[in-house]
């Protein structure tokens, strides 16, 4: 009597065991289909996270007046900044950079010209990367200045926030002021650059 | 882990890259082309490409059509991601008013022309598919995408016009010149 109770036991142990690991399992599979397709997560509001597990988001970039001027005037002046995205590390938002190029016009830039490059900074901004174009930016110097777009002196701020955001299917950016810290509203700014194509070339040239 | 990119190969047929053209009184046409990145997936990130035609007059100004998806041909494989790549447009030149002054060139002094005006051959080629239309529909461009030295998506372009084949390479733009300032 004593023999048939302890194998009844045994036999719900093992059954327990079995039906414990193969919860288990199944449990283990789904959470692997997750994360196969939760990698780009639109609009999932990561605000300021710089943990994504891959670039499935933009940061912000700050460019100093400084050095938006001495890219204005090298080699010619510039009549417009050519602005791309650059990849370094899928898994590090940070090693996304901003790359920009002079250029006066649709028929002149290019060889001989330098680029500058600046780092991200402050928060992830968006996280819909879905079917996102990255192509080129532009944005119109005259923009940038007061009165004369030739001789007119330039706005006065201290530095340009680049936030990015998607324009139709293409990656763009809002380009803000900022002086002593504060957000202008002077002139056009703030004022959102060009994805060309499908926009036209701002000089037209 | 490593991450990388998969750049996908991809084709477009004449027709579809050329029906937004205008029939006539525009010398200068081009293609934007540009990445579009389709997935990003266990440190993998996937960029297909998509064109955009472009026009203008001898004085005119640049008119940019709609956007058009290539197809995936299924040649493709990943590129570890050692450095930074950047993203831009690249440019085909397919037309320009340069091409007729080439050929008067061509026949004074054949070498020099070639020099000067890369892609020509290429060019010559387009321009005998837009003056038949049977050889039009059967005619495709195939991308093969890859990293260039400075460092940035390019492209090498082969036409395929009925089996005649050419090929060019769309350099990303800047750092290279327009496409037209290189005819």
């Amino acid at each position: 009597m004593y023999k048939r109770k302890r194998n009844r036991f045994l036999q719900l142990a093992i059954l327990f065991f079995l039906s414990s690991f193969i919860i288990q399992s199944c449990n283990d599979g789904k959470d692997d289909k997750k994360d196969e397709t939760s990698t780009i997560k639109p609009n999932s509001g990561a605000q300021g996270s710089d943990s994504a597990d891959l670039i499935s988001s933009f940061k912000e970039y700050k460019l100093e007046k400084t050095t938006l001027v001495s890219l204005a005037g090298s080699p010619t002046n510039a009549k417009k900044i050519i602005l791309k995205v650059s990849l370094d590390d899928l898994k590090d938002p940070k090693s996304m950079k901003l790359w920009l190029y002079p250029a006066k016009d649709h028929k002149d830039y290019g060889e001989g010209k330098t680029k500058i490059e600046i780092p991200a900074y402050g928060n992830v901004v968006f996280t819909d990367t879905k079917d996102i174009v990255l192509g080129n930016n532009e944005l119109s110097l005259k923009k940038l200045k007061v009165g004369n777009q030739h001789t007119g002196a330039w706005i006065d701020f201290d530095y340009l926030i680049f936030t990015p955001y998607k324009d139709g299917d293409n990656l763009a950016f809002k380009v803000s002021g900022y002086k002593s810290n504060q957000l202008i509203n002077v002139g056009v700014l703030p004022v959102n650059t060009n994805p060309c194509p499908p926009a036209k070339p701002e000089d037209n040239n | 882990m490593e991450t990388q990119i998969i750049l996908l190969s991809q084709k477009f047929s004449f027709k579809k890259l050329s029906d937004q053209f205008p029939a006539s009184g525009n010398p200068f046409k081009k293609i934007f082309f540009q990445s579009e990145l389709r997935s990003i997936k266990n440190g993998t990130a996937t960029f297909a490409v998509i064109a955009y035609p472009a026009w203008k007059g001898r004085k005119g100004r640049w008119v940019v059509g709609t956007k058009i998806d290539g197809e995936e041909t299924g040649g493709s494989s990943p590129i570890p991601l050692t450095g930074p790549i950047a993203f831009a447009n690249t440019e085909l030149l397919f037309t320009t008013k340069a091409d007729k002054k080439i050929k008067r060139v061509k026949k004074i002094k054949k070498n020099r022309c070639k020099e000067n005006a890369p892609g020509v051959n290429f060019r010559k080629l387009i321009k005998e598919i837009f003056r038949n239309s049977d050889l039009a529909k059967k005619s495709f461009f195939t991308f093969t995408p890859s990293i260039s030295e400075n460092p940035h998506i390019e492209f090498d372009v082969t036409l395929d016009a009925g089996g005649t084949l050419e090929t060019a390479r769309a350099n990303p733009c800047p750092p290279a010149k327009p496409a037209e300032e290189q005819a």
